[in-house]
C-alpha cells in the first residue's frame, strides 16, 4: 500500500503536529500517531516502500531498536514489533548489538514498473474525481473507507 | 545516614539561633548582675539566689520552654504544606523511621540547649568576681533536659496533628498553658506534676528556698516518669502518623 | 512484551466522607510497557497513584505493586526500592543545594547510576551549588526528573511530568522515557498532554469520576476504533442504535455519528439498511476518544 498522505484537516487544530519528519541517516520516517493505522504498521509500510523503490538497499543499516525509538520518540515496543515482523518477512536481519540490516533482494524491475503504473492510474482517477467536484477530503475518505472494508473482508 | 542530615538541616537554623539566644541572655544576666539584681529585688540577693531567680525560676525558663516548642515543629504535616510530602513518602523508608530520626535530632538539640546555662554561667561568673557552682548548673541542666524533652514531645505531637504554619505551635503553647493551669488547680495539683516547678525546684523537696540552692539527690523517679511520658507522646504521634493520608 | 502485572488493583476505592475520589478501580499495568493514564482534573489519577505508593490508605479494595500488597506498609516499602516517582508537586527540599539533594536521594537506592546523573546534570544545566529554593519551576521539574532518571528502576511512575517544561524539554523528556522503557523500565504516567501520550504510550487507561472508563492499547485504538457518520435524506432515525461495540451515538437532525469499537462495517451496513445517503468511516484520535469518554451529555449541550 502506497503511503497515502493524510489530509484530514478537520480532525483537529493540531493536525500539522501529527506529522513527524524525523529519522536517521538512512531513512526518514513520516509517522502519524492519530491515523487509523498502528504506528508499527506505518513503520513497516514505509520500510517496505523504501525497499521496493530502491531508497533502501541490500546491506543498508537501520539503527537499533532503542536508538530508533528515541529518534522517532515512539515506544520501543512499536519499533521492536515492526522490526520483528519485517524480519519475519525476510526484509530485515537483526544483528545483535549492531542494528538491523536490509536483507531484501533488490526488487525486480517489474515491481517498480507496477508501482509506477499504479501511481499513474491513481493520479488519473483522482484527477477525474476532482473534475467531478469532489474535494480532496472526500476522495481521501472514499479510498480509506474502501480499503477499510477490503481489509476487514480479507481478515475474515 | 541521610535522614539524620535532613532532620538536622531542617532544624539547624532554629537550633543555632536558640542556642545563641540562650547564651547571650545568660551572659547578659551575668554581666549586668548589679543592675538586674537591683531591678528584681529591693534587698540584696546572694549570687546563686540571683541566678536562680532570673534564670531557673525566671525569664530564661520561659524562653527555654518556647524554644523547646519551636524545635518540635516540622515533620510530614509541614511537608504537606510545602508540597514535599510526596517526595519524602515515596522514599523506601517507613514513616516511623522518619519520625524517629526527627525525634532523636530534636531531642539531642533540646538537651544541648538545656546545657547552655550550665556552660555559660559557671564560665562567665568569675569574670565579674562571682562564682556559680558547676554542680548546681549541671543539676539544673538535667532537670531542664527532662522537662524540655516532654515539652518537645508535646510540640512534636501537635505538629503531627495540626498542619498549618502557626496552628501547631499555638496548639502546643495552649496545651502547655492548659496543663500548667490544671497543675495549679486545687484538686488536681496533687496528681499533676508542675513541670515549671520541676525545672526550678520551687516547692520541691530537693531545693532549698532560703538559699536558692539545689540540695540532696535529684528526683530521679520524676525524671524517669517525665521521660517516659515524653516517649509515650512520641509513640502516639507515630501511631497517628501511620494512619494519616497524604 | 511481558504479561506480568506491575500494577494491579482490585475494586480499589477511596472515599473522603461522602465523596468517592476513586471507585471500584480495577487497574492493570503490564510490565515493560509504557502506559498512559488520562483523566480530567479531579478524576482521581493522583489519588490512585498515592494509594499505590502508600501515601494514602484505601477505603476498600486491594492492590499490588511489583507483586507486593499496597496496603501492607512493609511490603509497600520494599516495592518502593525499585520504584521511581515524580509527583505532581514538583517541590523539593528548599534548604538543600542541587548536589546535596542528589547525594541525599542516591543514598536510598541501589540502582543509582552516577554517570547518568552527571550527564543529566550537564544536559539540564542545573547549577550544583544552587539552593533548591532558588531554582525556577522548570529547573525544579528537571531536577525531580533527574533524580528519577538517574536510576534504573523496575517501575517509573510520573504524575504530569511535562508540566512546567518548554516544548524542547518535553521532547527530550519523551525521548528519555522511551530510552528508559527500552532498558526494561515499566512506565506509568499521567498527563494532560494527549499528544504526548499518543506518541509514546503502548497502552492507555482513561479515568473518569474515579472509575476506569477505557483501557486499550493504542494499536487497538488505531485499528479498531472508528467514527461512522451516517447522513440521511430525511430525519435521522429516532430509535436507539444498539449494536455490540458501540460506545457513543450523537445525533443531529439528519445525521448520526457512531463511535464504535471493532464493529464499524456492521454499523455501516446497518446505516445503509436504514437508507443512509452517506456513510463515512474514519479513524479516531486519542483526543476524541478521551473527550467522548469523559464528557457527559450535559457538557455537550449546556
Amino acid at each position: 500500500m502506497i503511503p497515502f498522505p493524510d489530509s484530514r484537516q478537520f480532525m483537529g487544530v493540531d493536525s500539522w503536529s501529527l506529522y513527524h519528519y524525523t529519522g536517521t541517516d538512512k531513512m526518514l520516517f513520516s509517522l502519524n500517531p492519530a491515523s487509523g493505522t498502528p504506528v508499527y504498521l506505518q513503520l513497516m509500510q514505509q520500510v517496505r516502500h523504501a525497499i521496493e523503490t530502491g531508497v533502501l538497499r541490500q546491506g543498508d543499516l537501520l539503527p537499533g531498536i532503542r536508538t530508533l525509538a528515541q529518534e522517532l520518540v515512539v515506544s520501543h515496543n512499536t519499533v521492536a514489533k515492526a522490526y520483528s515482523e519485517l524480519q519475519h518477512e525476510g526484509l530485515l536481519e537483526l544483528r545483535h548489538g549492531s542494528g538491523a540490516y536490509i536483507s531484501a533482494r533488490r526488487n525486480s524491475r517489474s515491481n517498480e514498473e507496477k508501482l509506477r503504473l499504479a501511481q499513474q492510474r491513481v493520479r488519473r482517477l483522482v484527477e477525474s474525481l476532482q473534475e467531478d467536484g469532489l474535494s480532496e477530503e472526500a476522495i481521501s475518505r472514499l479510498f480509506e473507507a474502501e480499503l477499510f472494508y477490503s481489509l476487514r473482508a480479507d481478515a475474515r | 545516614m541521610m535522614l539524620w542530615y535532613k532532620a538536622w538541616r531542617e532544624s539547624r537554623v532554629r537550633f543555632l539561633v536558640s542556642a545563641v539566644a540562650l547564651a547571650i541572655v545568660c551572659a547578659g544576666f551575668v554581666f549586668f548582675h548589679r543592675d538586674v539584681s537591683g531591678g528584681i529585688s529591693d534587698e540584696p540577693l546572694s549570687y546563686p539566689m540571683y541566678i536562680w531567680r532570673i534564670t531557673y525560676q525566671g525569664y530564661l525558663r520561659e524562653l527555654f520552654m518556647i524554644l523547646a516548642i519551636l524545635l518540635g515543629l516540622g515533620g510530614l504535616a509541614r511537608e504537606r504544606d510545602r508540597r514535599t510530602a510526596g517526595f519524602t513518602l515515596a522514599l523506601p523508608v517507613s514513616r516511623w523511621r522518619l519520625l524517629a530520626t526527627r525525634t532523636m535530632v530534636g531531642f539531642g538539640q533540646v538537651v544541648l540547649l538545656a546545657t547552655i546555662p550550665a556552660i555559660v554561667l559557671p564560665l562567665l561568673s568569675p569574670l565579674i568576681g562571682q562564682a556559680y557552682p558547676s554542680s548546681q548548673a549541671w543539676a539544673f541542666a538535667i532537670l531542664w533536659a527532662t522537662v524540655g524533652s516532654l515539652i518537645f514531645a508535646m510540640s512534636l505531637l501537635a505538629s503531627v496533628l495540626f498542619a498549618g504554619e502557626f496552628t501547631a505551635p499555638v496548639a502546643a503553647i495552649l496545651g502547655l498553658t492548659a496543663y500548667s493551669f490544671l497543675a495549679d488547680v486545687r484538686p488536681l495539683e496533687r496528681y499533676l506534676t508542675d513541670i515549671h516547678d520541676v525545672m526550678s525546684g520551687f516547692d520541691m523537696p530537693y531545693f532549698e528556698e532560703r538559699t536558692g540552692v539545689l540540695t540532696g539527690p535529684l528526683p530521679w523517679a520524676t525524671v524517669f516518669t517525665l521521660f517516659f511520658a515524653a516517649a509515650a507522646l512520641i509513640v502516639i504521634g507515630a501511631w497517628i502518623t501511620n494512619r494519616q493520608d497524604f | 512484551m511481558s504479561d506480568a502485572r506491575v500494577i494491579e488493583t482490585h475494586q480499589l476505592t477511596k472515599r473522603f466522607g461522602q465523596f468517592a475520589a476513586v471507585e471500584a478501580l480495577d487497574l492493570n499495568v503490564r510490565a515493560q510497557q509504557i502506559t498512559g493514564f488520562l483523566g480530567r482534573n479531579g478524576a482521581g489519577k493522583s489519588t490512585t497513584i498515592k494509594m499505590l505508593l502508600g501515601m494514602t490508605h484505601p477505603t476498600s479494595g486491594t492492590g499490588t505493586l511489583l507483586g507486593r500488597s499496597i496496603d501492607d506498609a512493609k511490603e509497600n516499602r520494599e516495592a518502593r526500592r525499585d520504584i521511581a516517582y515524580v509527583g505532581e508537586d514538583k517541590q523539593l527540599y528548599a534548604y538543600f543545594t542541587v548536589e546535596e539533594l542528589i547525594r541525599f536521594t542516591r543514598s536510598f537506592y541501589a540502582d543509582w547510576r552516577p554517570e547518568v546523573a552527571k550527564r543529566l546534570l550537564a544536559d539540564y544545566e542545573l547549577p550544583p551549588k544552587r539552593k533548591v529554593r532558588a531554582l525556577s519551576k522548570g529547573m525544579r521539574t528537571k531536577l525531580a526528573l533527574l533524580l528519577a532518571l538517574s536510576r534504573k528502576p523496575e517501575l517509573l511512575i510520573l504524575d504530569e511530568p511535562s508540566e512546567g517544561l518548554d516544548p524542547v524539554a518535553i521532547e527530550e523528556l519523551l525521548q528519555r522515557l522511551v530510552g528508559a522503557a527500552s532498558e526494561g523500565t515499566t512506565i506509568f504516567f499521567s498527563s494532560h498532554q494527549i499528544a504526548e501520550v499518543e506518541r509514546i504510550a503502548d497502552r492507555v487507561c482513561i479515568l473518569d469520576h474515579g472509575t476506569l472508563v477505557e483501557d486499550f492499547s493504542l494499536d487497538e485504538l488505531r485499528k479498531d476504533y472508528r467514527r461512522v457518520t451516517l447522513g440521511f435524506a430525511t430525519n435521522a432515525p429516532a430509535d436507539e442504535f444498539r449494536m455490540p461495540g458501540i460506545r457513543r451515538v450523537r445525533r443531529a437532525d439528519r445525521q448520526l455519528s457512531v463511535l464504535v469499537r471493532g464493529n464499524a462495517d456492521a454499523v455501516a451496513a446497518q446505516g445503509r439498511s436504514m437508507n443512509a445517503v452517506s456513510v463515512d468511516v474514519v479513524p479516531i484520535s486519542l483526543r476524541e476518544v478521551f473527550l467522548e469518554s469523559v464528557r457527559s451529555e450535559s457538557d455537550l449541550h449546556p
